[in-house]
């Protein structure tokens, strides 16, 4: 038993190790950023950047932007949001608008070039505005989760709004015009 | 004085030592290592593991698609010309731009961009040394513009499994497509995540096999 005895300690310290190893969080856990969930209805997101309310949610198999003469087909989902600056006007912009269903993330589409990722936002005065997301087809249920910073690109320990968009049950539009984004309007 | 008899008779000995040797029980383990890493050589020769590591690049032409892990790619047409007005583009003499129309579709379940990064992925198609689509007459050539064919606003970005229509402009010495042929050099993208400096949740696409030579010819343009 006593020359055994070394043999088992090591082994369990081996086993400890291993344990210890393969439970450690990778970096990518420590420098995720801080989700700041919506409440209530319509959800609203209070970040120390942003504050931002989910109004509306509508695919579409078409969206033009009438003023620019730009449409494209496709399936989009629309989502129009109110969103202000929290504490400070300099650099307010949602900079990084995404949305994640199931495994995969969309980010908000680039190609109508007046969503509301343009905006520069006011503190304590909403702007309405949209942001359009290009999907796949298969890619009409389940819950959306959208995500919304004034960084641009996921902030590092920093805050980003999260609001829940569900899927299922949302209505279908032809066609949707989208409009520049408005201040004061809500 | 040496004797030739004194040396021939140590050789024999020695002989007769080493095959008792070899043959004898002690020897067994010996014999069954080499054994063993004779299959593995032939196995090694088999499966072409000493053969020179060559990446023939498939040749393909307009309308072919090269499907990779992380993306696919399939070039429509090709253009060389002076100017591109609506995107301000321009070569200068002894210069021509290089336009690549391509329909492109992301694989991965995150956005990438085309000409940028997006948000925490580089994805290095273009606009960077070793980027992962080039031009085989002028792999050095810089790559200045990409913008979508219907007009759309902002800079490329492609969504996880939506093709997208996009062109793709380089500047190029005139003298590279005498023959009017243009060839898309395509990459396959392995993805690397940061270390040490860069922090794990930053991707990185880089240049990994040479997976197809695009080519096509622009007199045969209507």
């Amino acid at each position: 038993m006593r020359r055994l005895l070394p043999w088992l300690v090591g082994g369990a310290l081996a086993l400890t190790a291993g344990i210890v190893t393969a439970v450690t969080p990778g970096d990518e856990v420590y420098r995720a950023p801080f989700l700041v969930h919506g409440t209530g209805d319509p959800q609203t997101a209070r970040s120390n950047t942003l504050v931002v309310t989910a109004l509306e949610a509508t695919f579409a198999e078409r969206v033009s932007v009438d003023a620019a003469e730009w449409h494209a087909d496709g399936n989009w989902l629309v989502v129009t949001v109110a969103a202000s600056a929290a504490q400070t006007e300099v650099d307010a912009r949602i900079q990084l608008a995404t949305l994640r269903i199931g495994d995969r993330v969309f980010q908000s589409s680039e190609r109508p070039g007046n969503s509301i990722t343009e905006a520069d936002l006011r503190i304590g005065i909403d702007t309405v505005g949209t942001l359009a997301f290009e999907l796949p087809p298969d890619a009409r249920e389940g819950m959306g989760e959208l995500r919304l910073t004034t960084s641009y690109a996921t902030p590092v320990l920093g805050d980003v709004n999260v609001l829940q968009v569900p899927l299922d049950g949302l209505p279908t539009a032809e066609n949707i015009d989208l409009e520049d984004p408005t201040l004061g309007a809500s | 004085m040496i004797r030739v008899a004194d040396v021939a008779g140590g050789m024999r000995n020695a002989i007769a030592h080493a095959s008792r040797a070899a043959i004898s029980r002690r020897a067994i383990p010996a014999w069954v290592a080499a054994a063993a890493l004779t299959v593995l050589l032939v196995v090694v020769i088999a499966s072409g593991g000493l053969e020179t590591d060559e990446v023939a690049p498939t040749p393909l032409g307009a309308g072919e698609e090269v499907r990779m892990p992380l993306y696919s790619i399939t070039v429509l047409d090709a253009q060389l010309t002076d100017e591109v007005e609506d995107q301000s583009l321009s070569a200068d003499s002894g210069e021509t731009l290089v336009l690549v129309s391509m329909r492109m579709e992301n694989l991965t379940d995150r956005p990438i961009g085309v000409g940028r990064s997006a948000d925490q992925i580089a994805s290095r198609l273009i606009h960077v040394d070793e980027s992962l689509l080039s031009l085989s007459a002028a792999p050095s050539a810089d790559s200045n513009g990409v913008w979508r064919n219907d007009g759309s606003a902002g800079s490329v970005i492609l969504q996880p499994d939506v093709p997208s229509e996009v062109t793709i402009a380089w500047t190029a010495p005139e003298d590279a497509f005498a023959d009017g042929l243009i060839s898309l050099d395509v990459y396959d993208a392995v993805e690397t995540r940061g270390r040490i400096l860069l922090s794990a949740d930053q991707i990185s696409w880089q240049r990994g096999d040479l997976a197809a030579r695009i080519t096509v010819d622009t007199e045969e343009r209507e």
